[in-house]
């Protein structure tokens, strides 16, 4: 019996299930490269994992009778090697697999899919920043020469589609046609395993392939994983099966072990609940963390289950250090049974909620990265590190870049400031100036308009003064 | 009617650092020594130690110039050890740097490295034995807050000069110039401010007037104070106060935003929270409570915690403390 993820891989479009709309685009695309090179030679198909991206890509080339050529991270990944296959391959013409030569004006053409294009590139030295940043940029605009230089199509497969198009990626936004993926539905799912075990001749539960469709949530591959690995030697599969795979619904166990935490005081059974959750303590300490304050509300049992909790997380702080998973137990207990008895009263909430710090994290994570590209630029003029800008220059260069819309196209210039790094100097007060910086030209001759003030009317132009500036 | 403006196509204080030893504001007794080291194109290795905004990278930049004059580029390296402050930077750049012959007619090369006392003590240790195989070819010229942070053996290497805040009256005429050669019209009370403001930070009080002349060629008090209040919202008093007053879900969401929207970092953070502890309207107890509080926890940051566990744990401590005052 071979990898089910592979034998049952669509051989053509129509056998990908989900995502509809994304595959009449990508068909679309295809199409236009029938008459001559289109002004998007390459696509970017962002999604979560299996969700068929990889899989349309090469059922796309089996239907267009195109010559797959993939990359992905099993190969040696530098900008080099990028240059050389997919330059290669895109601007030489084609022979098919019996050496016959096949031109690519009669529709021959090669497809270059670069799988997991986000990371491509491996890091030379993580603990060198410099060296990481030469190379990421050497990548990234390798894939973006080849792109420019293609005669071939080129698909571009990546997980986030920020990562790749941030910073030195992002003349791949103008350049590419973006496709998204979603995750299918889990009907889709549950009947796409059906057909599998009709095909293999296995007679499964239907509520077992429900399950399993439900719990993919939407990830194809892993629901193909699955089925295979507990239809493994049998013609029939019942509901028991399923314990094989040990899951668990997560939120409902990681509930009921904060009920235990923040209701109960004994110990020991606090510490046996916790031990059956097969969740990474960092994570459960979020967790504690997060809803901490929202049951202890007395003043006292907050600061002492915080004593406790925050030595537990000294703990984890210790194990991450000394690679020493010894001090792991220690940190469990602190945080369970320390932040247990560190109660004095029984509170009534009976809610728990999930961390904002993991929430807000993740949606600021762009920005921030955004941020620390300006603060990589403004190195290049002030002679300062990167955390010297942020404490001393970076709040009051915002500033003026916002004041002033003069300096702002000023600093444009000199920096190379890319448009998300002037949204993000900009910040959501002062958006309105951004098309007049973006569009300013390469060099302002006019002196920059701020206010004369004469000694008589100080007073009324303090008004009208506001005004002037917003109006530049 | 002639129109005057400030010129505001560069960061003032880049523009404004002075060139030449001459030139630097204050530190009076150091400048003279640098100006003789010059003279005799001579340089033991040094080390700078003083606060922020005091003349430190202005006098290493001025020295090179005036030592190796055109070939100050090629003979002088500046680099950050807090962007990369591990042993990888002593290993990999300084090593490099180090080792290469001068150029020109210059007997060594200098290497200015800001913010030593970021570097861990592991790299500390590396670059001690770096200092001594190359002494002969190059120097180093170590920037520092604290010496103190500096480990014996490199001490013991440096002749070590202490930066002291820049004299009111130094920052004044330096205001005052500036303010002449960008046109600007700064008023008594303005300057005062500035000064007020900066405490001796000649970077801070030239930030401050170039986002004063961002908004209005007339510099006043007012002025720069509603300017210099929204250019810090990274201000950690307010949080403070949220976490006394009993709120602490609030508190929290402020110390998120510090540490999510405008990244600050942990440390930046409880720095602050020390500073301000003593002016808060505590019993002095409570603020040695505090105090120790906020020691244990800058040490476990060190340590590799979590920031945001930390410090809501001390943030918890404020709540409590506050709560004896109601």
């Amino acid at each position: 019996m071979g990898d089910w993820t592979e034998d049952y891989r669509p051989k053509s479009l129509d056998e990908v299930v989900g995502n509809e709309k994304a595959l009449i685009e990508l068909t679309k695309w295809a199409t236009s490269w029938n008459t001559g090179i289109p002004k998007k030679r390459a696509v970017i198909l962002s999604g979560k994992p299996g969700t068929g991206k990889t899989s349309s890509a090469i059922a796309l080339a089996n239907d267009f009778g195109w010559i797959p050529i993939e990359l992905n991270t099993s190969d040696a990944r530098n900008a080099v090697k990028i240059k050389n296959v997919a330059t290669f391959g895109a601007i030489n013409e084609t022979f098919s697999d019996d050496g016959s030569f096949v031109s690519s004006q009669n529709g021959g053409r090669k497809l270059i899919i670069l799988d997991e294009a986000d990371n491509l590139y491996e890091k030379i030295d993580s603990s060198n920043k410099e060296i990481d940043d030469l190379s990421d940029k050497g990548g990234k605009k390798a894939i973006i020469d080849t792109i420019k230089l293609t005669y071939q199509p080129i698909i571009l497969i990546v997980n986030d589609y920020y990562a790749l198009t941030k910073g030195s990626g992002e003349t791949l936004k103008s350049m590419c046609k973006h496709i998204k993926f979603y995750n299918p539905y889990s009907s889709i799912v549950f009947n796409l395993l059906r057909k599998i075990c009709l095909k293999e001749g296995i007679n499964v539960d239907q509520t077992v392939l429900k399950t399993l469709a439900d719990r993919s949530k939407g990830d194809i591959r892993s629901a193909i994983n699955d089925l295979q690995s507990i239809c493994l030697d049998k013609t029939l599969v019942d509901i028991k099966s399923l314990n094989v795979l040990g899951y668990r619904d997560r939120d409902k166990d990681i509930f009921n072990a904060l009920r235990d935490v923040f209701k109960t005081r004994n110990i020991k059974s606090i510490r046996q609940s916790l031990s059956h959750l097969d969740l990474d303590p960092k994570l459960v300490i979020l967790w504690i963390n997060e809803n901490l304050p929202r049951e202890y509300l007395d003043s006292g049992d907050l600061a002492n289950g915080y004593e406790a909790l925050s030595k537990a997380d000294l703990f984890l702080g210790r194990t991450a250090q000394r690679q020493n998973y010894a001090l792991w137990s220690y940190a469990c207990d602190l945080m369970n049974g320390g932040v247990a008895t560190a109660k004095t009263h029984n509170y009534p909430n009976d809610s728990y909620n999930f961390p904002t710090w993991l929430r807000e994290r993740k949606e600021f994570r762009n920005t921030l990265e955004v941020r620390d590209l300006i603060l990589g630029k403004l190195n290049s003029i002030s002679h300062c590190s990167k955390s010297k800008n942020r404490s001393f220059l970076l709040s009051y260069f915002t500033h003026m870049f916002r004041n002033n819309t003069y300096f702002a196209i000023k600093m444009k210039n000199k920096l190379d400031l890319t448009e998300s790094e002037i949204k993000y100097l900009l910040g959501e007060s002062h958006q309105h100036k951004l098309k007049d910086i973006l569009n300013s030209p390469e060099i302002i001759y006019e002196k920059p308009i701020t206010t004369d003030l004469t000694e008589e009317d100080e007073e009324e132009k303090s008004e009208s003064m506001q005004q002037s500036l917003f109006d530049f | 009617m002639s129109k005057e403006y400030p010129t505001l196509d560069n960061i003032w204080v880049e523009k404004y650092r002075p060139k030449i030893l001459n030139d630097v504001v204050g530190q009076n007794e150091i400048v003279e020594r640098l100006k003789a080291y010059a003279k005799t194109k001579n340089v033991p290795h040094l080390m700078f130690a003083g606060p922020a905004g005091t003349g430190k990278t202005t006098c290493a930049l001025a020295l090179a110039k005036e030592l190796f004059e055109d070939s100050w580029k090629q003979n002088f390296i500046e680099l950050n050890a807090s962007d990369e402050r591990g042993i990888g930077i002593i290993r990999g750049k300084i090593k490099d740097f180090a080792r290469t012959a001068p150029i020109g007619n210059s007997q060594f090369k200098i290497i200015f490295l800001d913010e030593a006392d970021a570097l861990t003590s592991d790299a500390q240790s590396a670059l001690r034995r770096t200092i001594e195989k190359y002494t002969r070819i190059c120097r180093f010229v170590l920037s520092a807050n604290y010496s103190s942070r500096i480990i014996e053996p490199i001490q013991s290497r440096c002749t070590v000069f202490r930066f002291s805040p820049i004299k009111e009256d130094d920052v004044k005429k330096y205001m005052e110039k500036i303010a002449l050669s960008e046109k600007l019209k700064l008023t008594p009370d303005g300057l005062e401010t500035l000064i007020f403001i900066s405490k001796g930070d000649l970077r801070k009080a030239i930030n401050i007037l170039q986002v004063g002349a961002s908004v209005s060629n007339k510099i006043t008090a007012e002025l720069l104070y509603e300017t210099s209040a929204t250019a810090k919202p990274e201000d950690v008093k307010a949080l403070i106060n949220t976490a006394l007053g009993g709120n602490f879900m609030a508190a929290r969401s402020q110390l998120y935003d510090l540490l999510i929207k405008y990244g600050l970092s942990g440390e930046d953070i409880i720095k602050q929270i020390h500073q301000s502890i003593f002016d808060l309207a505590l019993s002095d107890e409570s603020k040695v409570r505090l105090i120790e509080k906020a020691g244990e926890t800058e040490f476990r940051l060190i340590e590799g915690s979590n920031a945001h566990i930390q410090l809501e744990a001390l943030l918890a401590q404020f709540a409590l403390e506050g709560g004896k005052l109601r």
